[in-house]
């Protein structure tokens, strides 16, 4: 019985594997595409980031005050400081500072306006007038106005600080601006981390944004490849020789579900390796902590907890996928009728990946409890809480669906009804299926 | 002391088929095929055959009555009927994505006996020549349905059960077909059961015939004498013959 079972699995493995779109779906688009989407990310950032540095800010200072340590020479080396380069522009008025900075293709103009050491220093307001040339509206091209404006709010900071410092003589310029600081700490599981909050979250997101939807994909993959596999046996018209075989029913059955299974295991490795590549260069702009610092440590319950929940989670959806194109006629059919099964994998994973299931209203968290495909999802967030408690009765829930779904499918397929069992959305007409 | 009657190769008894709905395929047949017969199974289209050799072949159960294959019931002793018996349906199909060579190789995997020589068998009745190695998805329907009549016999089944065997088959390969059923059957002490529209086809082959019609069966017997019996020219003309007196 197990060389029959063997048998059947290299069968369905030659099967799918040499079929084009399997190998493009599971391979290929995972392997190279999320990587490409990753790197166009890391291309664009990039672009982006030797844009700021090449950026050139044209400089008209048309303030009047006399000599060294005036406050628009302040501002300048401020402007300076921040690797920009800058061009002072030779002319004398604002409208032709702008014709001097579009003709040399500088991007970025700061006019500071005349008396301007003299207002800011008499407590008044003076106007920074700052110009950015606009050539392909791209989102990167509003960085140079950005940056004079950070300019202009530091030094806006250091006034306000000399000015604060000046009624206190025993206070630093900072102490005398921000009386008050906040320094955070974060409690990790009874233990004080001296790491913001943020970031030991941002840390987090990295791993668990990518889980639950990874979770999904694989899901939904082997769940469709398991319904093609038995409608492709109906529409290819082999089913009837297979089930007149000398062996058994449930051997078929386990050939498929292994054959799938071993092919899913494959294509959610590539997507695992893929999307990690493409979740980084989402990420990498969030700040970040080391995370065994942080003490967000898994356990090995936590591991073993999430490989079973993830190994109940692809049984059931085969089994489920196998029942469900049963009532198929053929592949298209069996992908239509698939929809039903995709909502239940998804909607969780989709409501877990950004809110932890603590805080929402207790009726979607009894439909995100009910859903057996959720408990993956809540286990990868279970590697860093440590509550496994939720978890361990979840266990016994997918157990229990697991075992029931996967009595319906060899019933079908021990049955006649695996040849006949029709799905119709029409009115029912009393008539014998594929008779002769 | 009486020689004991040989086992028959089919027995039916009574039997009856009700789908979901009422409708009665198979009404109260009720036949017997001895072994080394090639029995053909004639009638319109609706008319219980299709029903019929599918209970034999253990893909759907009896409503009423009994199946038997050489003594073993086709319900209760459905593995013992597979491993003795070979279906070769209408509409058969093979793996797309498999070679010939290793669809036939599949199928010798489940059943006991030199695989080998399964094999060597296969490929002389197919004759597919190099084709055997490329992808089915390649054949001509000619050459789909060569390869799935050798899967059929190259395990030397003791009841072969064909459902229009040169179904679709140009008068080539149906020549071919016919001729590899009738040598390969009658020279090895095989049993068959044709299911047929062609009368031509089921005079060449058939050493008995049984007419069904609305799930009964109206009459059996060698082509000859049912021709001389009816003063019919031909198995046709029996068949109208038989269903307007029936």
């Amino acid at each position: 019985m197990a060389s029959h079972i063997v048998v059947l699995f290299k069968k369905e493995l030659r099967v799918i594997f040499r079929d084009p779109t399997v190998l493009v779906g599971t391979l290929l688009i995972p392997l190279v595409l999320f990587p490409l989407m990753g790197s166009a990310i890391s291309v664009s950032e990039q672009a982006a980031v030797r844009q700021l540095a090449e950026m050139e800010v044209a400089f008209l200072s048309l303030d009047g005050a006399d000599g060294n340590g005036t406050l628009g020479d302040a501002f300048y080396l401020m402007l300076v400081s921040t690797n920009v380069s800058v061009q002072n522009a030779t002319v004398t008025s604002a409208s032709a500072a702008v014709n001097w900075t579009v003709e040399r293709d500088l991007d970025t103009l700061v006019v500071l306006p005349a008396n301007f050491t003299e207002e800011v220093a008499a407590g008044h307001r003076a106007t920074i007038s700052i110009y950015q040339v606009l050539k392909n509206f791209g989102p990167t091209e509003g960085a140079g106005s950005a940056r004079v404006e950070a300019v202009v709010a530091a030094f806006n900071q250091a006034v306000a600080a000399q000015r604060a410092a000046a009624g206190l003589p025993n206070a630093t310029a900072a102490e005398a601006l921000y009386p008050a600081r906040a320094q955070t700490h974060s409690i990790i599981h009874g233990t004080v981390r001296d790491v913001a909050p943020e970031i030991v979250i941002n840390t987090v997101l990295g791993a668990s944004l990518m889980l639950p939807l990874v979770v999904s994909i694989m899901i939904v993959m082997s769940a469709q490849l398991a319904a093609t596999s038995v409608a492709a046996e109906k529409e290819q018209k082999t089913l009837e020789v297979l089930l007149t075989l000398p062996t058994r029913r449930e051997n078929i059955l386990a050939g498929k579900l292994l054959g799938v299974f071993a092919v899913s295991i494959v294509g959610t490795l590539a997507a695992l390796i893929g999307f990690s590549s493409y979740a980084g260069s989402i990420t990498s702009s969030l700040q970040t902590t080391d995370a065994a610092a942080a003490g967000l440590v898994p356990e090995a319950q936590g591991y073993a907890l999430l490989l079973v929940t993830l190994l109940l989670a692809f049984v059931a959806s085969l089994a489920l996928a196998v029942l469900v194109a049963s009532y198929a006629k053929d592949i298209y059919g069996a992908q239509s009728l698939m929809s039903v099964v995709y909502l239940p994998v998804f909607l969780p994973s989709i409501v877990l990946m950004f809110t932890p299931v603590e805080i929402l209203p207790p009726a979607v968290q009894a439909v995100i409890y009910a859903v057996p495909f959720s408990y993956p999802s809540l286990a990868g967030k279970a590697l860093y809480t440590h509550d496994y408690g939720v978890l361990y009765l979840g266990l016994v829930w997918q157990l229990v669906f697991v075992a029931v779904v996967l009595f319906l499918a060899a019933r079908m397929f021990s049955t006649e009804k695996v040849l006949t069992a029709r799905l119709s959305f029409r009115k029912r007409k009393r008539k014998a299926p594929e008779e002769g | 002391m009486p020689d004991p009657m040989p086992e028959a190769a089919v027995a039916l008894d009574r039997l009856v088929k009700v789908y979901k709905g009422g409708r009665r395929a198979v009404d109260g047949v009720t036949l017997t095929i001895p072994p080394g017969e090639i029995y053909g199974l004639i009638g319109p289209n609706g008319a219980g055959k299709s029903t019929t050799i599918r209970i034999l072949a253990t893909l759907l159960k009896p409503t009423e009555g009994q199946a038997l294959v050489f003594g073993h019931d086709v319900v209760n002793d459905a593995m013992d009927v597979r491993r003795i018996i070979a279906y070769l349906p209408e509409d058969a199909g093979a793996y797309e994505r498999l070679s010939g060579r290793e669809y036939l190789e599949f199928c010798a995997s489940f059943y006991e006996g030199d695989r080998a020589a399964f094999l060597e068998r296969a490929l002389k009745v197919a004759d597919l020549g190099e084709r055997v190695d490329d992808k089915v998805s390649g054949y001509s329907g000619g050459m789909k349905r060569r390869l799935l009549l050798a899967r059929t016999l190259m395990t030397r089944p003791r009841l072969a059960i064909l459902d229009e065997p040169t179904s679709a088959l140009d008068v080539i390969n149906a020549h071919h077909v016919r001729r590899t059923i009738r040598s390969m059957v009658k020279d090895e002490g095989g049993t068959a059961i044709v299911c047929s529209h062609n009368m031509l086809e089921i005079e060449f082959l058939c050493d008995r015939v049984g007419f069904i019609d609305k799930g009964k069966i109206l009459g059996e017997g060698t082509p000859a004498d049912l021709k001389r019996q009816y003063g019919a020219e031909n198995l046709e003309d029996v068949f109208l013959r038989m269903a307007h007196h029936g």
